[in-house]
Parts: C-alpha cells; sequence; structure tokens
C-alpha cells in the first residue's frame, strides 16, 4: 500500500514537472524513491527448541524457543501450531523491533486436545521495514515432532449394582479358529480334519468316517469397525478414547482384536496381545474424517470376518450412518455384534427433538446401545462392560 | 490517535507553508484548511492525495519562470496581447516543493504504521531523504536532457501502473 502511495507521488511530481518543465519539480520525485530504498533485513538462528514431556490428551506441554535475530526492521514471529493445542498461558506469536542484534524468547503451554503425530516445525518470520513499505515473509523448519496418545480408561467394576446385561460382550466367548485344546465338545462327520481326530469306534458303529471335535483354545477374536465418517469430526475425541478403552479392556483378557476404520479405509489384522493395543493406539492417534459407507468396509472386510468369525463391534452415530443394512448382512454372516451410538446432543431443540425421532426409529431396528459423548468415558465403559 | 494527531499538523504546516512562500498574497487560499477538517470529520487521512496535489500545482507558481513559461508569454505578446506584467508577477525564487514532499511522505508512512516505533522513524528517514534529496542533485547535476528522458520513462510506467491500479488515483 505504502509502496504504491510513494511510486504514485514520485509520478505525479515527474509528470507535473515535464508538463511544467520544472527540474525542481521533477527532482522532488526522488524523495520518495529514497524512501522505498530505505532497507530491512534479519537473519535468525534457532539456539534452542525444547520441550515438557507429554504422553496423553489433556496433557499440557510447555514450549519454549529461543532465536537470536541479527538485522533492522521489525520482526513478527509465529510458531505455528494446529487447532487441536489450546494455549493455556503465553503466546505462541512475538512481535518486536531490531537495529543490530536481539535475543528473543517464545514461551507458552498448551493443553493437546487430540491424539496424534504433531510436526510443530513451522516458525514463520515476517521482516518488515521499519516503514512498513517492503516486508519479507519466510518459514524456518525447526525439529519440532512428538506424538500424543489417546487417554486409555481402565473399566471400573460396580460390584454392588449388578443389572442384567444389556449387550453380549464376549468375553466367555471361545473363539471358531485356533488349536483345538483338549475339551471334547462333540463327534462329528469327516471332513479332511487330521487323522489322529478319527473317531474310530463311533466310524465302525455308524459306517461313516467320524471325528471328535474338541473347544478350540482362545478367546474370540473382537473386530472394531470404528466410523471416521465426517459426520463424526464432532465426537472424535470421544470415540478415540472409547475405542482404545474397549481395546485395551480385550487385549488385557487376551482376545484377538482387529480393526477397520471407516473413512480412513484402515485395516488392522487381527492379533492377540498389548503389541495389538499399541499398533490400535497408533491408528487412532492418526485418525482424520473421510468419506465411506459402513456397507463398503463390510465388504471389504469380509474376508476376514469370515475366517476369524468376530464379535463385531461398531462405534458410530447411527442417525447418521443409518446401520440397518450393516446389521442385517453382520446376520447373513452369521455373526454377532454391538453398535454403539455415540449421543452428543447440537443445535436447537427442534433439531435435536427431529435427530432424537430418527435416533430411536434406528435403534430399534438395529438393537444399538447409546454412549453418552457429553459424559466420562468410565461411565460408557462402566455401563457397558463394568 | 497520534497518527491523526501528527497528519493533521503536517497539514495544516504543509498549507501555511505553500500560502505563506506565495510571491502574492493570497489568504482566500486559507480555505484549504477546511480540507484536512473534513477529512478529520469523515475520519479519513486528513494529509490525502487531493491535498497534496493542490499544494504542489500552488507550489509550481513559485518555478514558473521556465522555458515553457517565457515561451508562452511570448506567444501571448506575438498575438497581441500585453503579457509583461506575468513576467513582474512570477519570477524564480525560493520554493518548497520538497519540503512538502517531504511531509506528505511522512505523513503517508504515519497513516500506514502499524507499530508506534515507526512515528519518529518516518520522521527521522523523512529528514534524512530530504538531506540525501539536495545530496543527490548537487553531486548528479543530471542535464535537463537526461532528467527529461526519465522523466518519459517514468510517465510511462505511470501509465502502466494507472492500468494495473485501476482506481488508486
Amino acid at each position: 500500500m505504502l509502496v504504491r502511495d510513494m511510486i504514485k507521488v514520485a509520478m505525479f511530481l515527474t509528470i507535473v514537472g515535464l508538463i511544467s518543465t520544472s527540474r525542481e519539480v521533477v527532482s522532488s520525485a526522488l524523495i520518495p524513491l529514497i524512501i522505498l530504498a530505505v532497507p530491512h533485513f534479519a537473519k535468525v538462528r534457532v539456539c534452542k527448541v525444547s520441550r515438557s514431556y507429554v504422553e496423553f490428551v489433556g496433557d499440557l506441554m510447555d514450549i519454549k524457543i529461543s532465536l537470536k535475530f541479527v538485522g533492522f526492521g521489525i520482526v513478527k514471529i509465529e510458531h505455528v501450531i494446529p487447532d487441536s493445542l489450546e494455549i493455556v498461558e503465553g503466546s505462541n506469536v512475538s512481535s518486536f523491533f531490531i537495529l543490530g542484534w536481539r535475543n528473543v524468547e517464545l514461551r507458552y503451554k498448551v493443553e493437546i486436545k487430540k491424539a496424534g503425530l504433531y510436526r510443530l516445525k513451522d516458525l514463520k518470520i515476517d521482516v518488515r521495514n521499519p516503514l512498513n513499505t517492503w516486508r519479507n515473509i519466510r518459514t524456518l523448519d525447526l525439529d519440532f515432532e512428538f506424538e500424543v496418545k489417546p487417554k486409555v480408561r481402565r473399566v471400573i467394576r460396580i460390584r454392588t449394582e449388578r443389572t442384567k446385561a444389556k449387550s453380549p460382550i464376549p468375553d466367555i466367548d471361545v473363539s471358531k479358529i485356533g488349536s483345538p485344546g483338549t475339551e471334547f465338545r462333540e463327534i462329528r462327520d469327516y471332513n479332511y480334519e487330521p487323522m489322529k481326530f478319527i473317531n474310530w469306534k463311533a466310524t465302525a458303529r455308524t459306517g461313516s468316517l467320524k471325528v471328535n471335535v474338541y473347544e478350540v483354545e482362545g478367546k474370540k477374536t473382537v473386530w472394531f469397525f470404528v466410523d471416521a465418517n465426517v459426520y463424526m469430526e464432532r465426537v472424535l475425541d470421544f470415540l478415540i478414547t472409547l475405542t482404545a478403552s474397549l481395546s485395551y479392556y480385550f487385549a488385557q483378557r487376551g482376545h484377538k482384536i482387529g480393526m477397520y476404520i471407516v473413512g480412513l479405509r484402515e485395516l488392522l489384522y487381527p492379533d492377540v496381545g498389548f503389541k495389538q493395543f499399541g499398533r490400535i493406539l497408533e491408528s487412532l492417534s492418526r485418525i482424520e474424517c473421510g468419506e465411506e459407507g459402513l456397507n463398503s468396509a463390510l465388504e471389504l472386510c469380509k474376508p476376514y470376518l469370515l475366517t476369524y468369525k468376530p464379535y463385531v463391534i461398531l462405534i458410530t452415530r447411527i442417525e447418521y450412518s443409518k446401520p440397518i443394512d450393516f446389521r442385517l448382512k453382520l446376520a447373513k454372516m452369521g455373526l454377532k455384534g454391538l453398535i454403539l451410538n455415540i449421543k452428543k446432543e447440537f443445535g436447537s431443540e427442534v433439531s435435536r427433538g427431529v435427530i432424537e425421532v430418527v435416533r430411536r426409529g434406528i435403534r430399534r431396528k438395529v438393537m444399538s446401545v447409546d454412549v453418552d459423548a457429553d459424559k466420562d468415558v468410565s461411565l460408557a465403559l462402566a455401563r457397558l462392560i463394568g | 490517535m497520534i497518527k491523526v494527531i501528527m497528519n493533521c499538523l503536517l497539514a495544516v504546516t504543509s498549507i501555511i507553508l505553500v500560502i505563506e512562500t506565495l510571491e502574492f498574497s493570497l489568504d482566500y487560499l486559507y480555505v484549504l484548511l477546511v480540507i484536512p477538517a473534513v477529512s478529520l470529520i469523515m475520519r479519513r487521512n486528513p494529509f490525502n492525495f487531493p491535498l497534496f496535489a493542490i499544494l504542489t500545482c500552488i507550489s509550481i507558481v513559485n518555478v514558473l519562470p521556465t522555458q515553457t513559461f517565457y515561451g508562452l508569454v511570448n506567444l501571448l505578446n506575438y498575438l497581441g496581447y500585453n503579457s509583461s506584467y506575468l513576467l513582474d508577477m512570477f519570477h524564480p525564487t525560493r520554493h518548497h516543493i520538497p519540503l512538502i514532499v517531504t511531509m506528505f511522505v511522512i505523513s503517508r508512512i504515519v497513516w500506514n504504521s502499524e507499530s508506534e516505533i515507526t512515528i519518529p522513524l518516518a520522521f527521522a528517514f523523512g529528514f534524512l531523504a530530504y538531506l540525501s534529496y539536495s545530496y543527490l542533485l548537487i553531486s548528479l547535476n543530471l542535464d535537463r536532457i537526461v532528467l527529461g528522458l526519465l522523466g518519459v520513462f517514468a510517465t510511462i510506467v505511470a501509465f502502466a501502473g494507472v492500468s494495473r491500479w485501476r482506481g488508486c488515483w
């Protein structure tokens, strides 16, 4: 703006000077041009970048960036941070004048609102001429990377208030695949089983090959369908914490856990143990909203579902995903499952009323269980498996 | 607030300077003081470009005795009009165009400033520009033909600029 003004003045004086053939007026055009020639520069050196250690969502982190500037001009620095970091103390922006050299320290405290891998390496430096004529904007690369895991809530068992379970969580279910144990289950017709399982007495008695079937070792596989479609944006934190907490619960009890993130198209093959839980946490940390239908997700996972015969847990918002087909297809595959509906109230009373009517209609068809996103995850867990 | 006060002062100073250095007394030109007052009421820059243009055009009167001016007087004489009184009215004298330009430039910097540090710096660099202008003028001592060519070039650039920054005038 000012550059334009200065050029405008210079041009005006030149033209007026030419018309009046006045050397004095033409030469006056030099004054604004001299102003435009006033230089500015700034060299910056990053002395130190430090932060306090954080692990989980909700933790507070101290960030300190020490810089040394040499030059002349008005400098504005900004450490670019995502929306999921909320500043609780200090500021990530600073503005100052330098003439010669100056040591600057950017210090602030943030609260981490979302899990994931954070790369806060952009430090924007805006150097302006003190007369506001020219400016340079550049970005410095800082070595600043950290990962935040979702909070995992442990299930608090409420022994004193035992009620009828609303959902059949497969804690006692056994797997349909795996190595056969020693516990006898039944005698069946031969179907290419190993020879050692042939029951010769029963075969002789009936005249056709019979085999002994034993209970399979290990617990049932649990398969999570985590809905990360765009409509889940507002409850994403709750969704991550709930999924992480449930997978921790099942991992602790020796279940195989598989997961498919709907929207992100990310598949995690079923496996057992805390290593698998770590993988789940990592996937959940990277969650971003996308777009994908529940049915296409189910089709994609069908081979694994038919192999492992897992207990399926779908976490979604039924008023948006309407998982009626999903439920029917699961039943067709002979799979048991649970649909968890994350409930969160938004908007006006009228819109909330309409959503509630829709929700009730779908809930009746899909037999879902509501979990309130406005309450603590521990409460939802206690209600589901406590 | 300080920006407005500074620009008001600069505008008033420039107006008084132009009127007081005119060769002939034109007191009614003090009406020009209305321009910054009106701009102030309309919450605009008191020292705006139209005011600067008016002040520059008035100041040109003091530097008018150029070849063009003499040519014009001769032409009028040739056409039968006695225009010798014009030569009495306008003769080479002191002028303050560079000072008005400097004050206008300072006012623009002050008006566009985002930081308080800019205001003293604007005065300092304005003063430096005023001094270096005179120095450059003496040391370069450019020939009129060079100045003329520079002027033609600047005019072309100005027209190009006008077509690009439509509405900036």
